[in-house]
């Protein structure tokens, strides 16, 4: 596997083929880039693209480098946007049994969310959605910010006005977002057999939440409080919005299998799977596709590369996964008691100062055995 | 024009008012499951406690449980025992057909052979209602043993699910004997007559009232259900009885039964029978020129079998986890130190073992899991997607539902309805 990755590395171009056998070496090598501390953002910057970010250029492949170049200062969204997505999958999964682990060694595509990308679970289906998601939203989001110097706002917003507001100020480009996203995302997946498919349908399953819950923004004009004009815009859903969205299409992920009657599959319209049940609902657009079962996430598995729940944190009264009866898969918990130092009755004092008092108080903690 | 959750759940027969006119109205086409599930050759090394559950089988009507659309159980045999006629069936044979009574049961079911119909509908009336009251829960009082022990393992355990089904069927026994008291199908038993005044808020003091109709004589129902059911527990140990058609593996294994495990039981029991007699209302009657109420009649009536659900329901929530101390005689107390020295009330129910989770399949301890399992995505309660599933996540299906819908009365005498299709997804758990 190592190996196989290394030649991946330096023979970029044929990284397709090995994408068969690897996995998911070549199209997630870009997640690496979340470990850059901050990105130069470079259209400020004369020297070009390629120079700066020369170190981290390995992580992309051709065509994803040259659309970095293209459009200058999606770097910055496209680091923004990793990080984004590895902070949302924590904070969808920490009630869970496997709570989106990473791993913080430096090399290859395995370095970010660990080896559970070489499988096809639900969990895989999560992390590639909500990562193309990140990346439709957070440049989407740099275009209306200026950021990025081949798109603006979305100014297509014009014309039919309601009767007491008209289209203006800034839109975020959710048009860009996902074209960009669809051609940066998709371009390392290349295959045609079932994990790509998977992985295509994912992938623009988290673009299409992201610019499907666009919403409306107005802003009042006139005397104060008058409101007699409205501005309004068309703003990109919070990223959290997203992530709960994805979530919900994860606990009612379909899996799929190949389609087998012979009929040739066709990646545009997404119709190479069917249900592994046929009696299941076949996936609509916005909906996770998984091909093979998770484990239970409960002891560590090295096959999926999760670390298991011993040592978690669990809810001594909770019913659900975060209950320490689930969590901890019937192994049972020890309970220690904590001190924690908190600063509290905090006053405000003319001007301006707040000052506060040290309580120390006892929390009761459960962890798994 | 759509069911209620409710009604779909259970598949029972419904028909829904729509909302626009009443006139319209939609039949639902839905299935009353009459059978039991035998789930094949399952053991049954217990006591023969609950074995009179078994009678649940005999009988009209038989104990219902939903298919499951997409259940790694499959569609089971079902079978269905023919109804008796104990009037026509001698008494002797009658009760060899329940196996697993213990010696007293048999007795009593010799002596009055048309009680044994009486305990079998009682054990049904329980045994729904229990799948009633825990419909939406991750154990939901799923029927998966054969007919000696229907709920598989669950009775062994001394959990809050087994106190909860001890309750409920003895309560059922009381109510289903006390009701056919009432209405002559026994000959020991008839109508109550009750002593003392009714309560305030259905007599005033004013008034002029007495005690008429038949008030349901669930002092005799209550006797003749501690007198059968409790002798499960009671003579469980000299129950090695010689019948003809024994249950092979019951009556043959020595009994092994944990201290304490009878008096929770028994509590349990008797917990059930207080819950109907504590419900029983008084009602009353008008009598005298329209609406003049001159005179009152009044008589005490059992509560509905969905309020004692509901009761016992709450009890079951409230549980109270016991130990057994056993110095001089096996006594319960309570686990709570803070509250130990508190008397365990006649009306709590009482389990000694924690609950498992209920979410994975294990035939061992008979759990049959949450696989397939019908949910609700949009609920945050126990029928949630998420708490049912047990986070596993859930199947899409959808259901095509062909049913005549805006029936019309045409005068005389035709009905008219349209064909409709509704296209609905239901969730199951994976």
């Amino acid at each position: 596997m190592k190996l196989e990755w290394f030649v991946a590395f330096f023979f970029i171009p044929t990284a397709s083929l090995l994408a068969k056998k690897t996995t998911a070496a070549s199209s997630t090598k870009w997640w690496s880039m979340v470990l850059s501390p901050s990105m130069t953002n470079s259209v400020t910057d004369t020297q070009g693209i390629i120079n700066i970010i020369d170190p981290k250029l390995k992580i992309l492949n051709k065509r994803q480098r040259r659309l970095v170049s293209q459009n200058r200062g999606t770097l910055a969204a496209i680091n923004r946007a990793v990080k984004m997505a590895v902070s949302e999958c924590r904070y969808q999964f920490k009630e869970r049994r496997w709570n989106c682990p990473t791993f913080n060694k430096d090399r290859g595509p395995e370095s970010l969310f660990g080896k559970i990308l070489n499988s096809g679970c639900r969990e895989t289906s999560f992390i590639y959605s909500i990562t193309s998601a990140a990346v439709t939203h957070s440049v989407a989001r740099s275009c209306s910010e200026g950021t990025i110097e081949s798109c603006t706002c979305d100014y297509k917003f014009r014309g039919d006005s309601g009767n007491d507001w008209e289209w203006g100020g800034c839109s975020d480009n959710a048009d860009f977002g996902h074209r960009f996203g669809k051609k940066f995302v998709d371009s390392g997946e290349k295959g045609r057999d079932l994990r790509h498919a998977m992985n295509l349908h994912n992938n623009e399953a988290g673009r299409k939440t992201v610019s499907s819950e666009m919403r409306r923004e107005c802003k009042c004009h006139g005397m104060s409080g008058s409101c007699t004009i409205e501005t309004c815009w068309m703003r990109l859903p919070t990223f959290r919005t997203v992530g709960e969205l994805i979530k919900e299409r994860f606990d009612g992920a379909s899996r799929v299998t190949m389609r087998n009657d012979g009929s040739p599959s066709d990646r545009e319209t997404e119709s190479s799977f069917v249900p592994y049940n046929p009696s299941h609902k076949q996936p609509a657009s916005r909906d996770l596709v998984y091909f093979e079962n998770s484990p239970d996430f409960c002891e560590r598995n090295d096959k999926f590369g999760t670390p298991g729940t011993r040592g978690r944190e669990c809810n001594a009264t909770s019913l659900g996964v975060d209950g320490c009866d689930l969590m901890c898969c019937s192994r049972g918990s020890t309970t220690t008691e904590i001190k924690v130092k908190e600063r509290c009755s905090c006053t405000f004092h003319w001007c301006c100062k707040v000052k506060c008092e040290e309580c120390t108080s006892f929390r009761t903690v459960h962890r798994c055995l | 024009m759509e069911c209620s959750n409710k009604e779909r759940q259970n598949r029972l027969i419904g028909c829904c008012k729509s909302r626009m006119d009443l006139s319209y109205r939609c039949f639902v086409v839905c299935i009353l499951c009459i059978s039991i599930f035998l789930s094949g050759p399952t053991k049954t090394d217990a006591s023969a406690t609950w074995m009179w559950l078994g009678a649940a089988s005999l009988g009209a009507a038989s104990v219902g449980r939903d298919t499951i659309p997409d259940g790694s159980l499959g569609h089971q045999t079902a079978t269905q025992a023919p109804p008796i006629n104990s009037i026509l069936v001698d008494p002797e044979t009658l009760c060899q057909r329940f196996p697993g009574l213990t010696v007293e049961q048999r007795r009593v079911c010799s002596s009055t052979p048309e009680i044994i119909n009486m305990i079998s509908e009682g054990a049904k009336v329980g045994i729904i209602e229990c799948q009633r009251q825990f419909s939406t829960e991750r154990w939901n009082c799923s029927v998966i043993g054969d007919v000696n022990n229907p709920f598989g393992e669950v009775m062994n355990t001394g959990n809050k699910e087994t106190a909860f089904i001890y309750a409920i069927t003895s309560a059922g026994v009381v109510y289903a004997v006390t009701r056919s008291c009432s209405l002559g199908n026994l000959t020991e038993c008839g109508c109550a007559t009750p002593r003392g005044q009714p309560s305030d808020d259905v007599v005033d003091d004013d008034e002029e009232w007495k005690w008429g109709g038949c008030t349901d004589d669930v002092d005799y129902g209550i006797k003749l259900a501690r007198k059968f059911v409790d002798s499960g527990d009671k003579y469980s140990s000299s129950s090695s009885l010689s019948s003809p058609s024994p249950p092979p593996s019951a009556l043959s294994r020595p009994l092994t039964i944990k201290p304490g495990v009878q008096e929770m039981n028994l509590h349990n029991n008797e917990a059930g029978r207080q819950l109907i007699k504590s419900g029983m209302k008084t009602l009353c009657r008008c009598h005298g020129v329209s609406a003049s109420c001159s005179l009152k009649t009044c008589w005490k009536a059992m509560p509905s079998f969905k309020e004692i659900g509901d009761l016992a329901k709450s009890r079951y929530s409230e549980g109270v986890e016991v130990v057994v101390r056993t110095k001089k005689q096996i006594r319960l107390r309570r686990k709570d130190r803070r509250v130990r020295r508190e008397v365990i009330a006649s009306d709590e129910l009482v389990y000694m073992q924690r609950s498992p989770n209920y979410c994975r399949t294990n035939r061992e301890i008979g759990i049959v899991g949450t696989t397939g399992r019908e949910c609700n995505r949009t609920s945050t309660g126990s029928d949630s997607c998420d708490l049912l599933c047990c986070g596993r996540g859930y199947n899409t299906q959808v259901i095509r539902r062909v049913e005549r819908c805006d029936c019309k009365f045409i005068w005389c005498c035709k009905v008219k309805c349209r064909v409709c299709e509704t296209v609905t997804d239901i969730y199951t758990c994976k």
